[in-house]
């Protein structure tokens, strides 16, 4: 299966280093279109305003977290089916059973390579 | 509930199961079946239908683990088979019970291994799959990691001192949870393993309190503080390798760890800290809207009162607060954690912004006062142009305000390092802060840290005596630092105050006698007196401790104070304790000058630095030989300097008795300038004179004056240095 790699990919992650090494593994496996928001409110504010394909998203942010990201996504009828693949750590694995009922298409756990990420990405787009 | 909506339920169940494309359950659907199955538990509970549950429940448990451990399941088969028996099962009991309202016994359950208790099949277990497979050490990536993770930190020693305020308040842990998780995220990353471990077990430590599983107590505290030093340490020493500056501080977490497992041991052990949250009537007080004494007496009522009144609505009814200043200390101590929303700009285009609105400030002034302007009849013009004033004037005051940054990250800095000190010194201080909104430029707040920490640490270890000593001194045995930030008059005053012993007079002004500083303490002030301890070569210190002895007096606080434009001042009671007043500028963009003239040119001479203007007599100027031209001035002869010789300018007057001479201060000596007439006191922005121009001696900057001419920032110590050094080539004139 070809994935189309001009996906507009959102990146949502309090802390900026962070987003840019998902968007240096992104360019890795050729997602280029990558635009970021730097916590939840402000990538759902960004996701009123333009067409988003994709979203990775840090699940512990201030303001608003990543699952509530997300489920005010799913309450959206306008966004509802945005792919969402959930940025978690592995301390904290035991909680993406709340995040998977809220929605999300899939997890990933940190630190990952290019290589799993672009796995993730492929099977959600897959699926859908 | 009956049956009937059981069995839909049940039947769409299956159906999302036959219409997976291929016998995989994917992490979504997962998802879908377990809200499924949660309402099934849900019905059959109500249907008091218990092996369904069960049975409803084993594939929930089984399911969560699957999505659990998602990456490491290889038979996906295997999970799809279990589901697709397990929803058979449940279906043929619902079938049983409705055909013949008998629930089938127990033991005919499932065929599932009741050892399993739901585990997924074929778990690989491991942490961190891709372990040593990452390799991404990108160099800016580990650079912005450096600045971001240390601007973290420090957020996390604001907030910890919050939390031991406020032991209760959830969102306070969680503000210091996310650094080290964010910090440990990216250190995995970028293979610094080192960091990302102790990020780690810190992370872990706080979800455990988070999860009220730990107390917050004094132990923890600590804990979380050196954690957070470990971690900078080794920030810094990344940092330095990068640098390939190769300064490196041993960082050795062992103790730390260890600490970390005694408190897994027995985490109650440790007191909890004492829990802090202001209440209503104290910020009242706080406000001045109630006086102490009403309000104690109002809670004395309150309290006798079957059922007890709340103190808010005690006092509205006392009348002594108004419902609207009870509602609004309501918001306030609601609001004592939640910060306002803000975004994060690089200081760099603030900066830019402020000198950009400078220099509108500056071609509005000039179109203001061009002739053509000015001669104008056109009254809309003219309104027009007052307009464009208003509005340049209000953008210049925000702009400004925009670098504008509380004082208190600066202050919880300090009272850390109280922290910190008097643990070292073996004395108990507390520290009261006050007046912590107050604010201040971002770059001021850099520069200013130095001489508060140096003062800080001269309180501790000078001021606040020992226990015993308080004690046999009839004063509670713990001391007090009160730091202290008002704004006055373009200047931000941070007083440091401790209720220590006070400056000893005597022992100054001997020292003082001996070292050549004065000829005798007869006739000096106390405030005199106590003023020497910023002259170089003067310290009282006995014993040279860990925190004071490093060879740095007050006069070197005073030095930094000075270069910063700010003045210092102390106050001191024998035995009362003892007050330093110090007083920055609020912005080093900004600079409060005496404009002076010199033949055509325009000079800008900082208010701070000036002593004394003045027009001497005849009399009182000198030649000395070997010394150079002198004023005398009080009593005292200084050297003078003429400004248009040092710049070869024509001056319009050469005779200093008909000139105008102004005494500035250097760092450590006066001097006269020689000037031909004092325009005005302007303030001025300052403007860097480039790179080219950044060695010139004796001028500090260049200002854009109201009608467009540009002056020069005169630097006074430069001067001196200047005049001293033509003086050695060429004798005076």
């Amino acid at each position: 299966m070809i994935v189309d790699k001009k996906i507009k990919i959102l990146v949502v992650d309090d802390f900026a280093t962070m987003r840019k090494v998902i968007r240096n593994l992104l360019k890795q496996i050729g997602y280029d279109n990558v635009i970021e928001a730097e916590n939840g409110q402000i990538a759902f504010k960004t996701l009123q305003s333009q067409q988003v394909d994709f979203i990775i998203s840090d699940w512990n942010m201030p303001t608003m977290s990543g699952l509530e990201l997300l489920k005010a996504i799913r309450a959206d009828a306008n966004l509802a089916k945005t792919p969402f693949l959930m940025v978690t750590a592995e301390a904290l694995k035991e909680n993406v059973v709340e995040a998977v009922k809220a929605g999300v298409n899939n997890y990933i756990v940190k630190p990952f390579t290019a290589e799993v990420l672009e796995g993730k990405i492929a099977k959600i787009i897959e699926s859908i | 509930m009956d049956t009937d909506s059981l069995m839909n339920e049940l039947d769409e169940l299956a159906t999302g199961l036959l219409i997976l494309d291929s016998r995989t359950v994917d992490v979504m659907t997962a998802g879908k079946f377990l809200n499924d199955l949660e309402q099934i538990i849900r019905s059959a509970g109500a249907l008091n239908l218990s092996p369904l549950q069960d049975a409803a429940r084993e594939l929930y448990r089984m399911l969560e683990r699957v999505v659990i451990d998602y990456d490491d399941i290889k038979d996906h088969e295997a999970v799809f088979s279990r589901l697709e028996k397990g929803i058979g099962r449940m279906q043929e009991i619902a079938r049983t019970f409705r055909k013949t309202g008998e629930i089938p016994a127990a033991e005919a359950g499932p065929e599932t291994d009741p050892q399993a208790g739901g585990e997924a099949p074929q778990v690989k277990a491991g942490p961190y799959p891709a372990e040593g497979e990452i390799v991404m050490q990108d160099e800016s990536l580990v650079k912005d990691f450096i600045v971001e993770s240390l601007e973290y930190i420090n957020e996390i020693e604001v907030n910890i001192l919050n939390l031991e305020q406020n032991p209760e308040d959830k969102d306070f842990i969680n503000a210091i949870f996310r650094p080290f998780h964010s910090i440990k995220g990216v250190a995995g990353f970028l293979n610094l393993e080192k960091i990302r471990d102790l990020a780690h077990s810190l992370e872990n430590a706080l979800d455990r309190v988070r999860n009220d599983e730990w107390p917050v107590t004094t132990q923890l505290i600590d804990i979380i503080l050196d954690g957070a030093d470990s971690l900078k340490g080794m920030i810094g020493n990344l940092k330095s390798r990068m640098e390939g500056s190769g300064e490196e501080v041993n960082v050795d977490v062992t103790d730390l760890m260890k600490r970390l497992k005694l408190m897994e041991e027995d985490p109650s052990k440790y007191s909890a800290a004492p829990a802090k949250v202001k209440k209503i009537g104290e910020i009242l007080v706080d406000e001045g809207v109630v006086e102490p004494e009403a309000l104690e007496k109002v809670l004395e009522d309150a309290s006798r009162k079957d059922p007890p009144k709340r103190v808010g609505e005690a006092l509205i009814e006392e009348g002594k607060a108004t419902p609207k200043q009870v509602s609004q200390a309501l918001r306030k101590q609601a609001t004592q954690v939640s910060d306002a929303a803000s975004i994060r700009v690089d200081t760099r285009k603030l900066d830019d912004l402020v000198n950009m609105v400078g220099e509108l400030v500056i071609t509005q002034s000039m179109i203001r006062q061009s002739p053509s302007v000015q001669s104008n009849t056109e009254r809309k013009l003219f309104r027009d142009v007052s307009q464009m004033t208003t509005i340049t004037s209000e953008l210049q005051r925000i702009s400004m305000s925009l670098r504008m940054i509380p004082i208190k990250q600066t202050f919880q800095r300090m009272s850390r390092l109280v922290r910190d000190l008097s643990k070292t010194a073996g004395k108990q201080v507390n520290i009261e802060l006050v007046g912590e909104d107050t604010e201040i430029d971002r770059n001021m707040v850099e520069e200013i840290y130095n001489p508060l920490v140096h003062l800080i640490r001269n309180s501790v270890d000078h001021g606040i005596e020992p226990p015993k000593d308080r004690a046999a001194a009839g004063k509670p045995e713990a001391g007090l630092i009160k730091l202290k930030a008002y704004h006055r008059g373009g200047h931000i005053v941070i007083e440091i105050f401790d209720d220590g012993r006070g400056l000893n007079r005597e022992k100054i002004a001997d020292k003082a006698v001996k070292n050549g500083l004065i000829e005798s303490k007869e006739g000096m002030s106390d405030q005199d007196v106590y003023r020497l301890i910023f002259m170089p070569g003067l310290s009282t210190a006995e014993k040279v401790t860990d925190v004071s002895g490093r060879g740095v007096g007050m006069d070197v606080v005073k030095q930094a104070v000075d270069k910063l434009r700010g003045k210092i001042e102390v106050e001191s009671v024998p035995g009362r304790g003892t007050t330093f007043v110090t007083s920055f500028p609020l912005t080093m963009a900004i600079i409060d000058g005496m404009i002076v003239r010199v033949g055509q040119e325009r000079y800008i001479i900082p208010t701070t630095a000036i002593r004394q203007l003045l027009r001497p007599n005849q009399e009182s100027f000198n030649s000395v030989i070997g010394k150079g031209e002198v004023v005398s001035i009080r009593g005292k002869l200084l050297p003078l300097v003429r400004l248009y010789d040092l710049f070869d300018i024509d001056p319009e007057r050469r005779n200093p008795w008909e000139a105008i001479v102004v005494v500035v201060d250097g760092e450590t000596r006066s001097k006269c300038l020689l000037v031909d007439e004092i325009i005005g006191k302007e303030e001025v922005v300052i403007k860097g004179l480039g790179d080219s121009l950044k060695t010139v001696k004796g001028v500090s900057g260049g200002a854009i004056m109201g009608d467009g001419s540009v002056g020069l920032i005169l630097d006074p110590e430069g001067l001196f240095e200047l005049s001293e050094s033509r003086s050695r080539t060429a004798p005076a004139m």
